[in-house]
């Protein structure tokens, strides 16, 4: 079925500087729990968004390079056939992986498929101590204990203006209309978001682009996130 | 058995039976008169808000619910809304005295919910408004209501019943516009 929308996100790895802003942005917009020292040992903590770290080269000719990985938005996604309930699924009208945390019963068979490894379990209820609960956003849902939960592409924000007589209720929004928290707080302007069905759209102009590469895209997930790939880095420099 | 057993027995059966009946009666007492949550009834609002008094004034929804064609929240009117016109009218109702006390000590009113969704599920009135449903499908003859209450059950059901009769069904049935 043919989509209304493609929501697309571009990460231009030669300007991303891994300085983890766009990190504490997702935590902040998007109610994700922290997890504590324990729980990260045992390999329980939650980001929606990982920044990933590469060595290359021999010190003192060495250069860090930074790939941050999130939910790739799968045209064809490994998550979504294996969940039971449904909860999993494809939105055909923005081109998203869904997750409906109502409907999760916390199997993780999403998680095991995801070749990714952006997908989390909440394994306890979450805590916001004070005063970060006070920040809470309250178009996003707090989940609960024994849900999966991952990036969305900042859904609430689509659909926030997507549903005002500014986004015309339509199928599309313009460029500029709207952004995701990791975009708006990237300070290198690193990541790029936008409407593939757009023409207009940066990311629509963007690509193709010569420097473009999916993650595992032999796989055959179609994802919708697409790396630039980085000749030259501004760290280590 | 003899006889006087056999009525004793009895007597006690017959104790026993009135006893349970004055403990259903008793309960039935306390969930329809004491504690009016248990039928679903609403709490009472800090002040008695009475919408049939204003609509048959002809005052407009949106006067008050200044959100619903714009936003998803319609929005619950300020005590400034109120006093522009209670610092004249029927300033002598002891409920309007209530109101101005609120407005003197500079405090907002603690309105009760009397809709209010699940966190996990996400509603907007704004397409609603611009598509030309209106308030009386969703939340029954307001205007002569003296007290706001729930006059059907926003279950998924519901939702779902009216938007599959909309021209775009396939976008309005996509989990994401109400679950995210
Ligand atoms: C004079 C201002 C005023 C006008 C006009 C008015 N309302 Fe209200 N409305 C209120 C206030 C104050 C409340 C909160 C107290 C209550 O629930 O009774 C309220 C509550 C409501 C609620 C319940 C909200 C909740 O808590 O979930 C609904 C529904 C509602 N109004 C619909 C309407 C409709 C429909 C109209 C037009 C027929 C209307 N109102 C006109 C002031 C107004
Ligand atoms: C399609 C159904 C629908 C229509 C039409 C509708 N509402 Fe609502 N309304 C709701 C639902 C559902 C809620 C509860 C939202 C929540 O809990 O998040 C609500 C909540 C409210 C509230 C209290 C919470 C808030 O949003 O401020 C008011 C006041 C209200 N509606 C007024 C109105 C008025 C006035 C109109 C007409 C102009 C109207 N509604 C039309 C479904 C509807
Ligand atoms: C546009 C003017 C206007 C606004 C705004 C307004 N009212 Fe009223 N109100 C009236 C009128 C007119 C009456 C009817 C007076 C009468 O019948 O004597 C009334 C009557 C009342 C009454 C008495 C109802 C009864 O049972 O007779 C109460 C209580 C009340 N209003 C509360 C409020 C509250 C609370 C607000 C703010 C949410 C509010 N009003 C906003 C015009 C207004
Ligand atoms: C009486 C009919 C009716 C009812 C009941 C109703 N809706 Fe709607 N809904 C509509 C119509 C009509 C539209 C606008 C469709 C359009 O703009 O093309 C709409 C649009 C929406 C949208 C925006 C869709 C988009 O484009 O992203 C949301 C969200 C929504 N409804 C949620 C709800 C929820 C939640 C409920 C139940 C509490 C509900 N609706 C009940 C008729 C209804
Ligand atoms: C038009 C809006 C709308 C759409 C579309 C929608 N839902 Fe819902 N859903 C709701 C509302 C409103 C509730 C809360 C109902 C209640 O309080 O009884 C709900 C409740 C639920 C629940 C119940 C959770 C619980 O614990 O009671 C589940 C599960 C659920 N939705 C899953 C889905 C899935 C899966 C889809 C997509 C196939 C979907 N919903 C599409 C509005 C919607």
């Amino acid at each position: 079925m043919a989509e209304n929308n493609k929501w697309t996100m571009i990460v231009d790895l030669d300007k991303c500087t891994g300085c983890n802003a766009c990190v504490v942005a997702c935590h902040a917009e998007n109610n994700v729990p922290i997890a504590n020292e324990e729980e990260v040992i045992k390999g329980r903590g939650l980001h929606w968004i990982r920044i990933e770290r590469y060595w290359e080269g021999e010190y003192p000719d060495i250069k860090a390079r930074f790939l941050p990985v999130f939910c790739q938005q799968c045209g064809n996604a490994p998550c979504e056939p294996v969940c039971p309930t449904y909860a999993s699924y494809h939105s055909d009208e923005e081109g998203l992986n869904g997750q409906i945390y109502a409907r999760c019963v916390g199997t993780r068979y999403c998680g095991n498929n995801c070749p990714y490894k952006v997908r989390f379990f909440n394994w306890r209820a979450p805590e916001f101590d004070e005063p970060l609960n006070q920040q809470l956003n309250p178009d996003v849902p707090v989940r609960g204990a024994g849900v999966m939960e991952k990036c969305t592409f900042c859904i609430q924000r689509i659909q926030r203006v997507r549903q005002t007589p500014e986004g015309d209720y339509g199928p599309m929004t313009r460029d500029g209309d709207l952004q995701t928290a990791c975009t708006q707080a990237c300070p290198s302007d690193a990541l790029i978001f936008g409407n593939l069905n757009d023409p207009e759209s940066r990311v629509s102009r963007m690509l193709p682009n010569d420097r473009q590469a999916r993650l595992l895209e032999h796989l055959g997930t179609e994802p919708a996130v697409y790396y630039l790939k980085g000749g030259t880095t501004n760290v280590g420099e | 058995m003899s006889l006087l057993a056999s009525l004793a027995s009895r007597r006690r059966i017959l104790a026993g039976v009135a006893v349970l009946a004055l403990v259903l009666v008793l309960i039935a007492v306390y969930l329809l008169f004491i504690n009016p949550d248990v039928l679903g009834a609403s709490d009472d609002q800090p002040i008695a808000f009475n919408h049939q008094a204003h609509a048959q004034n002809g005052i407009q929804c949106q006067y008050c619910h200044t959100g619903v064609d714009n936003s998803p929240v319609a929005g619950i009117p300020s005590v400034y809304l109120c006093m522009g016109c209670h610092e004249y009218v029927a300033t002598e109702h002891p409920e309007i005295q209530e109101l101005t006390g609120y407005w003197e000590r500079q405090e907002p009113i603690p309105w009760q919910r009397v809709y209010d969704l699940p966190s996990f599920a996400f509603f907007n009135h704004a397409p609603h408004i611009s598509a030309g449903v209106s308030c009386g499908s969703c939340h029954g003859d307001v205007a002569n209501m003296t007290v706001a209450e729930p006059a059907v059950e926003m279950t998924m059901g519901f939702c779902l019943d009216c938007h599959a009769e909309q021209e775009n069904k396939d976008a309005l049935y996509d989990c994401l516009i109400c679950h995210r």
